[in-house]
């Protein structure tokens, strides 16, 4: 048997890496400064919490092996891991926690889907700083929903090529993938969440507030 | 902090579970942490109990007979009742916190869940709360 633990997660603005700044700028624009280092704080405990309870599960660390949103199938997995954790990504840290005590990291994702998110991201943050409308807003949103569907295939096959019987994966994935409903019935699945900060999706939240007005 | 939405001057919580325990714990906990708190043991009583008292937030449990916590949330949602409300769930559901994020809740914690961790989503929320008035105060 096969058994996958899912982790939905919310970023933190250093798991972004590079486009990190941009983010925050942009989330800081919309509902400012206050909103964002509570948001940050929400995160982190989050992870303090997903840690804790992940450290406490009866698990072979040597027959688990770490699925990663964002992390491409590129032979650098490690490398890329270790960057994002010394930048202080707690995510990136408990990975690194994790792969020490003998579970395997892997890559995750298609470097070109990787690619191709960075293109619609800098497109999301022109569209934010044009002061886009409700339609170009809306096909932005298309486009990321499309990204993301190919996305989830793609970690779906992932682990199932590479989740060996009586191994277990641990899932790190963004809280609006739908990994779990692909690969539902192929693996023992389970869920472990801690607590889940909702409110931090800045497009979502964008559109409510126009919509308000 | 914020004054509750009612004639109280702190913060208002209602927190509906239908375990009776649950609320009793709640409530010891909240009141010491200087909030007025609120409890009703179903969604109905809930509905009735946040469009008469307004409180600045709500502590719902998923999981309850009769009108459950996603319906109670759907309800405060169409009924136009502002507060925010955090979810709380014996049984951690992506499909359930994905379901609350679309209708507005603002976090999703899971029991067993230790009490700083409440207390300090509550206390988080309610000074967002108290941000956006006093920005509203200022327009």
């Amino acid at each position: 048997m096969r058994h996958l633990i899912y982790v939905p997660i919310v970023h933190s603005d250093v798991d972004l890496g590079s486009v990190a700044g941009d983010a925050r700028r942009l989330f800081e624009r919309a509902f400012g400064r206050t909103e964002w280092s509570r948001r940050r704080a929400s995160v982190e405990l989050m992870w303090q919490g997903l840690r804790a309870r992940l450290l406490a599960q009866p698990l072979c660390w040597h027959h688990t092996r770490l699925y990663q949103d964002g992390l491409p199938v590129c032979g650098r997995e490690e490398e890329i891991v270790r960057e994002l954790a010394a930048e202080g990504s707690h995510n990136h840290r408990l990975l690194v926690e994790l792969a020490a005590s003998g579970a395997k990291l892997m890559g995750t994702e298609d470097p070109e889907l990787m690619l191709a998110e960075y293109r619609w991201i800098q497109k999301v943050q022109e569209a934010a700083q044009a002061d886009a409308g409700e339609r170009e807003i809306e096909e932005v949103s298309r486009e990321g929903r499309a990204l993301l569907g190919k996305r989830d295939d793609f970690v779906a096959r992932r682990i199932d090529e590479t989740l060996a019987d009586g191994e277990t994966g641990i899932l790190f994935l963004g809280l609006l993938h739908r990994v779990d409903e692909i690969v539902e019935g192929r693996f023992a699945l389970t869920q472990l969440i801690h607590s889940l900060p909702l409110d931090t999706d800045p497009w979502q939240r964008l559109k409510a507030t126009r919509r308000d007005h | 902090m914020p004054g509750g939405r009612g004639t109280l001057s702190r913060p208002v919580v209602l927190v509906v579970d239908d375990e009776l325990r649950v609320l009793e714990l709640f409530q010891k906990v909240l009141r010491e942490e200087g909030y007025e708190v609120l409890t009703a043991e179903d969604g109905l009583r809930a509905l009735a109990v946040a469009a008469e008292a307004r409180p600045d937030l709500i502590v719902l449990d998923v999981v309850m007979p009769g009108l459950d916590g996603m319906a109670t949330l759907r309800a405060l949602r169409e009924r136009g009742i502002p507060c925010d409300v955090v979810m709380v769930t014996a049984q951690g559901s992506l499909k359930t916190a994905r379901q609350a994020m679309v209708l507005g809740a603002h976090d999703y914690i899971t029991k067993p869940f230790d009490l700083e961790l409440l207390k300090w989503v509550l206390r988080s929320r309610l000074e967002g709360v108290a941000s956006e008035r006093s920005a509203a105060c200022a327009i």
